[in-house]
């Protein structure tokens, strides 16, 4: 949120997406609306249209469920790729164009996509091009076993979302953004992601490497973190903790590489490389 | 056909030629790595860097300064930590963030170097002798 990106959750059903979007919206304060993705849907549905008004007479434009400040677009690799883009355009351009009327997304705008991992029957898996608009993908695995125990013991009474406390507001969160603005990054460091894409483009391993967007929201992030941490700029560590949540999903294996046994996934080639290319010390 | 005296001759002048370069090459090591008369913080972590690299030889490239802090942490090296991890953090905020630092205590981290450096190679089994 801080570093004004989307994010990905990936993980089985039943592991509290959902509610995590929703608390977490409200904590911050912000208008939330989940929207379930089917195969059925059109992009009116998510970014609105014009609907006749019997009592005016008139044509008038219904806003979607994008108009939030926080989407959770959940399981959005059910709908088709035409729904898909109508979403990701407004991610992109934080604005919403239907019939050649242009409308703004309220500020901030945070889009939470879920999608389950192991669904391979009637999904539309996410092209390169769209999974690249995610900020990061953090992937949901089950809870370790004391903290199931935990959510078992909160689950034997009803969960009140009420308890959780808004502690901030759209207001304070834009005061945040323009400090994360001042984050500062050397010229070193940003040599540093630099040269890690550059290595993520040429291993052989890597059919499709990190792209020029992916480092600038790969900085964007450090700096959030930074901040977070009660820092005034960027270290190499920022960059090393997010690296993978940030470039792994936008990466692709080359299949040659697969088929031999080379590699198996983005992130542990990721890791290698952190470990090969030199900080600045 | 040389007599005795003259190839003892050449073979102490050899020998002593030997002896001058062994010897210039050694001065001239030892000129690169010595440290000038008032070191400042980057010149004391480059000296860091290099005991590290003898230190723990299997230690890939990429790592950080953060890393390395709780890495050689875990060598329970008889040294001032808390002067050790203030300098630390001077010099990141000067490194990274361009803030000019203040009483950095430079003998803190050359001595943590000097630790590491009276140590055995470590290569994850064979434990660090304390320095004395």
């Amino acid at each position: 949120m801080l570093a004004r990106g989307h994010a990905l959750l990936e993980g089985v059903p039943g592991t509290s997406k959902t509610l995590l979007a929703k608390s977490f919206a409200r904590c911050l304060g912000l208008t939330f609306k989940r929207v379930q993705f089917t195969p059925d849907m059109l992009p009116l549905d998510i970014v609105g249209g014009f609907i006749f008004n019997m009592k005016t007479r008139e044509f008038e434009f219904k806003e979607g469920p994008v108009f939030t400040n926080v989407l959770l677009a959940d399981e959005i690799n059910r709908a088709a790729p035409k729904v898909q883009s109508a979403l990701l355009e407004s991610m992109q351009e934080l604005q919403v164009t239907v019939e050649g009327q242009t409308s703004k997304l309220p500020f901030p705008f945070m889009v939470i996509a879920t999608q389950n991992p192991l669904d391979f029957e009637g999904v539309y898996p996410l092209p390169e091009s769209e999974m690249d608009r995610f900020m990061l993908r953090i992937e949901f695995g089950y809870p370790r076993q004391e903290v199931e125990v935990q959510i078992l013991k909160r689950n034997l009474t009803d969960l009140d979302l009420e308890e959780v406390r808004t502690v901030t507001d759209a207001t304070a969160l834009i005061e945040y953004f323009n400090m994360v603005d001042s984050v500062k990054v050397s010229d070193e460091i940003l040599d540093y992601v630099s040269r890690l894409a550059l290595e993520t483009r040429e291993d052989s391993r890597i059919g499709l490497g990190a792209s020029p967007r992916a480092v600038v929201q790969l900085v964007q992030v450090s700096r959030a973190n930074a901040f977070l941490d009660g820092r005034s700029y960027v270290i190499p560590d920022d960059i090393k903790k997010l690296a993978n949540v940030a470039l792994a999903h936008r990466m692709r294996l080359d299949r040659s590489a697969t088929l031999k046994g080379l590699a198996s996934d983005t992130t542990t080639i990721i890791q290698q490389v952190l470990n090969e290319v030199k900080p600045p010390r | 056909m040389l007599s005795s005296d003259s190839a003892f001759l050449i073979l102490l002048v050899g020998s002593n030629i030997l002896v001058y370069i062994v010897l210039a090459i050694g001065i001239v090591r030892g000129r690169k790595g010595r440290l000038p008369k008032n070191p400042t913080v980057e010149d004391a972590f480059k000296v860091l860097e290099a005991a590290l690299l003898r230190t723990f030889p299997d230690m890939p490239p990429g790592f950080t300064w953060n890393e390395v802090m709780s890495k050689v942490k875990s060598l329970n090296l008889d040294l001032d930590w808390y002067e050790i991890e203030n300098t630390f953090k001077k010099y990141e905020d000067y490194r990274y963030g361009g803030i000019q630092y203040k009483n950095a205590n430079v003998d803190a981290i050359l001595r943590l170097a000097s630790g590491l450096h009276k140590g055995e190679k470590y290569s994850g089994i064979t434990q660090i002798r304390r320095s004395k």
